[in-house]
């Protein structure tokens, strides 16, 4: 009973992590854009919500939705005011801004609301729990797998349903062309960081409402980011799900036979795909399933 | 009423190399310009600049008497030029159906259903309807040359730049090839570069003729293949490969 009861919040866990890959999966999908500051920007946003949560209405986590709608904006600027000049057949200069913006970040975090470890406070649904097939499961880390799942099928629908996702899927297959449709592929790219930043930092403040964090933290979660959508297979939807799902059980489980490096295994995990599999699980899926 | 498209003067040369040197022309609504050279003339070329690809050093472009010299490639699709590549370009992860409804929905400016209908009208004109819900990197060349065009079709462009569409394919698709754009001629105005003569002959009211970016000679299609600096530049250069091969 407690190795289910492992897995199913290793699924849980599982949930957030496809969460916080699918931001960074998502920019790298439409753009070929590496953004190195996402791990840092995720934790920005866990402070915005840190300070937000205590004015929102009805449920501490209903911060995700203004947290998302600011960090929709930094996006938009972002790509506007920085990654936009520096687009290229180098890859180089991407990574090298958005990594100098992510030194920037968190020094700035770090100045302005020190090192201290944080949490955001959701009140009570952190210690609710309900039984489900004799086990017992916290409420907190269900809603955010649910809402985690929900973004995904939201963003799978929104991509291939609407006139502006037609559009994304088209940038991302060759942005040159989307020139002669009458757009700016400049633009459709800073719509689509937007999008990669709000998905980010829901993922930032969930994460955040779970556990702890201090300024620090960005580049643990940027190493999670790049795991899950490696893992998943570059730029596969449904792969970095099922990316995240591995790495969450993997990790708790672990946590149980070995409670002093657990976290290793992941990486552990992460490394025999990788060797197995370049492409990921989706490049898997399609060889041994698919037979392509 | 003033032609679609007037070329004034358009210069642009990279290093030594020249692509277009005081090059003007004009196309009227319901006329083809056929554009011909030998390889390295500077025909591409000649579609970047008006396409906005790339900037002409000197020189102007009007569409429907408006200068669009400074325009970005996408704006001028905005205002109605349609580009076809040599190398079909679609988006391959889309469908036929999508392909084409992304430009008429954005390039086009259609909103809901009526985007679905132009979309679904232009794969009926280029007889791609029965592979509408396919993924368009799948596609046959024909089909994708057909793409293509349906694409650019579906902005409803006042003109349509087309890359040597003819190429690559059969004798017999290319003969449907002229057929389809026989039927959609009089609508727009059309600048086709082509290395196949014969199937530019059958449509173009006019061709003409550049070297290193020149023009060598314009006319209707019978008489610019019979001129004699045409044949020497053009024939020349072919016969002259052929030699060397």
């Amino acid at each position: 009973m407690i190795w289910l009861e492992t897995i199913a919040n290793g699924i849980f866990l599982g949930g957030l992590y496809a969460l916080i890959g699918l931001g960074l999966g998502f920019a790298f999908g439409v753009m070929r854009v590496v953004n190195v500051a996402q791990g840092d920007f995720i934790v920005a946003a866990a402070f915005i919500g840190l300070y937000l949560a205590p004015w929102v209405p009805i449920n501490p986590i209903l911060v995700i939705v203004p947290v998302a709608v600011i960090a929709f904006l930094i996006g938009i600027a972002l790509q506007r005011l920085l990654i936009n000049r520096v687009l290229g057949h180098d890859q180089i200069p991407q990574i090298l801004l958005t990594f100098g913006v992510a030194i920037v970040l968190r020094n700035a975090m770090v100045a302005g609301f020190g090192a201290n470890s944080q949490s955001i406070d959701v009140g009570a649904m952190r210690f609710l729990g309900f039984n489900l097939l004799g086990i017992r499961l916290g409420v907190l880390p269900a809603v955010i797998l649910v809402i985690a799942l929900l973004l995904f099928a939201a963003l799978h629908l929104w991509l291939h349903r609407s006139r502006l996702g037609r559009l994304i899927r088209a940038t991302a297959d060759d942005y040159q062309v989307v020139q002669l449709q009458g757009v700016s592929y400049r633009r459709v790219f800073a719509i689509a960081m937007g999008i990669a930043m709000a998905l980010s930092a829901v993922a930032g403040v969930l994460l955040a409402m779970r556990g702890s964090f201090t300024p620090y933290s960005g580049a643990d979660r940027l190493l999670i980011a790049f795991e899950v959508v490696v893992i998943g297979g570059l730029g596969s939807f449904w792969g970095m799900f099922f990316g995240g799902m591995l790495l969450g059980i993997t990790q708790l489980v672990a946590l149980k036979l070995d409670p002093a490096s657990g976290l290793m295994y992941g990486h552990i995990v992460f490394f025999i795909i990788l060797i197995l599999s370049p492409n990921g699980l989706a490049g898997a899926f399609r060889r041994v399933v698919l037979r392509k | 009423m003033a032609p679609v498209l007037q070329v004034q003067n358009l210069s642009r040369r990279f290093g030594q190399i020249v692509v277009a040197h005081d090059l003007s022309f004009a196309v009227a609504h319901g006329e083809c310009l056929g554009i011909i050279g030998p390889n390295g003339a500077g025909k591409t070329s000649v579609f970047n600049l008006l396409a906005g690809v790339i900037q002409p050093q000197a020189g102007r472009i009007l569409l429907n008497g408006e200068d669009i010299t400074s325009l970005s490639q996408d704006k001028r699709t905005s205002r109605g030029v349609g580009r076809t590549y040599q190398v079909p370009q679609p988006f391959g992860q889309l469908t036929a159906f999508e392909n084409v409804l992304t430009a008429a929905s954005y390039g086009g400016r259609l909103r809901g259903a009526k985007a679905s209908e132009r979309a679904a009208e232009v794969l009926a004109l280029t007889g791609l309807s029965r592979k509408a819900d396919l993924p368009a990197g799948g596609l046959p060349l024909l089909d994708r040359k057909r793409l293509e065009l349906a694409r650019a079709m579906a902005l409803s462009p006042c003109l349509l730049l087309l890359d040597e569409i003819a190429g690559g394919l059969t004798e017999a698709e290319v003969h449907e090839l002229i057929v389809l754009i026989l039927a959609i001629k009089p609508s727009l105005a059309i600048v086709w570069i082509e290395h196949i003569t014969h199937a530019l002959s059958a449509v173009a009211d006019r061709i003409l003729a550049i070297n290193a970016g020149t023009r060598i000679a314009e006319g209707v299609p019978a008489a610019v293949m019979a001129d004699a600096a045409v044949q020497e530049i053009y024939m020349g250069a072919v016969l002259n490969v052929a030699a060397v091969g």
